[in-house]
């Protein structure tokens, strides 16, 4: 009897206070972390580099880079209001050649109920015209943004897929899409910077205190071959800093989708 | 660097009087206090052409467009820049350097080359342009692709057909070379070797290559200096007939245009590549005149050997194009008429830009 009690004690006592360290009513002078994880995919499979992966009956695709910059996150809380991460600490490049780039680390979050995130894809126009003493980081052109800045047309390439692509009649063929492009500097020009929401649906990303939930959300490349307005691989190879470059940033701007949170 | 490396030879002949001399202390230190006495009167009373007085702004000039208050000019940050710019290291393979095709007597271009060579005997696209000026610069590149000289050096450092190198591994060779990282200790404050102070240092130096020390400038500063009656004449038509371009006192309006000459390479659509308008194909950036009798061959594609092809191309050699210079269509053809007589009086006066205090300043020789 006594070890029955012990027992309902003990239960209510870890339910109660479950409950109080993973939803308490948010208190935004508290802060929080999340991680973000961007999970690269080829349709419904995991993405690899140097992988073949089926495009539909006649293409075949072994993609040897594959990098993005995400910036600017803000996250929106489901009372209408937006945490805008503070600029400084804001830019990512995701590569898919190194993991650890995947899942990003966003750190003192206020505490609240969150419904989405958005992000550009790319740079800023700000910061895609500011002194060289800030391109640190991802933004360094002599560390991780070198193969991710026109040195020839001052700005950063937002969104590099390379690699080779099959048909019937042509085997390993290379294809070359390096989008970019920020509006320009004093006149305006090419824009393909695009800002993206990923709404969690019906679930709720709780920042509090003490905890890091994750949200991982995918990013499907053969969206920008499928669909409405579908990049054909074979009539457009290679697509740099060209007018046809926004139809490309028009389809990567689809392909990001919410997948799960994970307290 | 004068003054520090006479008091290190001062120092060791110091060193061998003692020695050899084997006198007492005190001989030793009235040695040393005299040489020194010595030393300081000649730092003061003497100052050398090398002597680095600092940016300034020339008279007859307008501010610059540089934000120096990112990146103060120094002695110790230009003489870095100095040392870069006349280093091979910055290639790929130890072979070239920015003085390479960017010669100081003349006026740092490459004269007698239509285009450059990198490395590998590659060839590079388009005519070595000088640098000269380029505080007041707005637009880098003849394309104008570059808006800011602190991110251009990034295009010839890493080009496949210039130095060849990437921006990584220069910082790696200069962080592991016995000079450069206390270098930078005394331009930057730390030996720190990053992206930012390698580019920045290249600025400072670039930044100092001022020439408005040409007769034209003497004249329009009183300087005591007049034109010849030739000079005028060439002067007066320079300002009805080029002035709307190449406009004072910097010799260009930095606008860019399609002057008609003949497509070398279709591929070169210049302005368009940057712009994507198709209305700006074949059209580059209007140059600076100054220095122009020094730095042939002419036209960002090299091909006009003389001043005088270049104005019997303006008078009568201009080629139709879509988008050449509505300016240069007059009612019976193309270009800018002028009879042989204006042509001698214009390149006198283009003369006249020339600046050989510039082009001999050892301050920015290496």
């Amino acid at each position: 009897m006594i070890r029955l009690f012990i027992f309902f004690a003990l239960s209510i006592l870890v339910l109660s206070c479950s409950s109080n360290v993973t939803d308490p009513t948010p208190d935004s002078s508290k802060k929080g972390s999340l991680l973000v994880v961007f999970e690269n995919k080829f349709g419904s499979e995991e993405f690899e580099l140097l992988k073949r992966f089926t495009l539909n009956d006649s293409i075949t695709v072994v993609t040897e880079d594959f990098k993005y910059y995400v910036s600017n996150i803000v996250l929106n809380n489901s009372n209408g209001s937006q945490y805008v991460l503070p600029k400084e600490t804001s830019y990512f490049l995701i590569n898919q050649a190194q993991i650890i780039t995947q899942s990003i680390n966003l750190q003192y979050i206020p505490e609240g109920d969150y419904s989405s995130i958005s992000f550009i894809l790319g740079i800023d126009s700000a910061k895609s015209v500011s002194p060289v003493g800030e391109r640190i980081g991802v933004l360094d052109v002599a560390g991780e943004a070198k193969s991710m800045y026109w040195t020839w047309n001052s700005g950063y390439i937002f969104f590099a897929l390379e690699g080779m692509y099959t048909t019937p009649r042509l085997i390993n063929n290379s294809f070359k899409y390096h989008i970019g492009g920020f509006g320009g500097y004093n006149a305006p020009n090419l824009n393909n910077i695009k800002t993206i929401t990923v709404p969690f649906g019906s679930s709720v990303l709780k920042i509090r205190e003490g905890n890091k939930p994750h949200v991982h959300i995918s990013a499907d490349i053969s969206t920008l071959f499928k669909g409405d307005e579908a990049i054909s691989i074979e009539a457009n190879p290679t697509v740099m800093f060209s007018p046809y470059s926004v139809n490309v940033a028009n389809k990567y701007a689809t392909m990001f989708q919410f997948g799960k949170i994970m307290d | 660097m004068q003054p520090c490396f006479n008091l290190e030879k001062l120092w060791i002949n110091m060193n061998s009087i003692v020695i050899s001399l084997k006198k007492d202390i005190q001989y030793f230190l009235v040695t040393v206090i005299v040489l020194i006495v010595f030393t300081s009167c000649g730092e003061s009373n003497q100052p050398t052409d090398r002597q680095f007085k600092g940016f300034s702004v020339p008279l007859n000039f307008p501010q610059p467009t540089y934000n120096f208050a990112k990146n103060p000019v120094t002695e110790a940050g230009f003489l870095l820049g100095k040392k870069l710019f006349y280093d091979e290291i910055l290639s790929l393979d130890g072979t070239i350097a920015c003085a390479t095709c960017h010669i100081q007597t003349s006026a740092f271009t490459q004269h007698g080359h239509d285009l450059s060579h990198g490395i590998n005997d590659l060839l590079t696209l388009r005519n070595t342009p000088p640098v000269q000026n380029m505080a007041w610069k707005r637009f880098f590149m003849l394309d104008g692709g570059v808006l800011d000289l602190d991110l251009f050096a990034i295009n010839p450092i890493t080009a496949h057909n210039e130095m060849g190198e990437t921006m990584a591994n220069v910082l790696e060779k200069l962080r592991n070379h016995k000079d450069y990282p206390s270098l930078f200790d005394k331009a930057f404050g730390s030996k720190d070797i990053n992206t930012e102070r390698l580019l920045k240092a290249l600025s400072q130096f670039q930044l100092m290559c001022v020439s408005a020390d040409s007769k034209y400038d003497k004249v329009k500063r009183n300087e005591g200096a007049s034109f010849t009656s030739d000079e005028q004449a060439g002067y007066t038509l320079f300002l009805q007939k080029c002035e709307s371009c190449h406009k004072e006192p910097l010799f260009t309006n930095e606008a860019f245009t399609n002057n008609g000459i003949p497509i070398v390479n279709p591929e070169d659509k210049g302005r368009a590549s940057i712009t994507l308008n198709p209305k700006d194909e074949y059209r580059f950036i209007i140059p600076s005149l100054r220095n122009v009798a020094e730095t042939a061959p002419y036209m960002h594609t090299g091909k006009f050997r003389t001043l005088s092809d270049v104005l019997d191309h303006y008078s009568s050699g201009m080629i139709d194009h879509p988008t050449l210079d509505s300016s240069f269509r007059i009612p019976n053809g193309l270009g800018i008429p002028l009879t042989s007589e204006e042509k001698r009086v214009l390149t006198l006066f283009l003369h006249t830009l020339t600046d050989q205090n510039f082009m001999k300043n050892p301050l920015l020789a290496q």
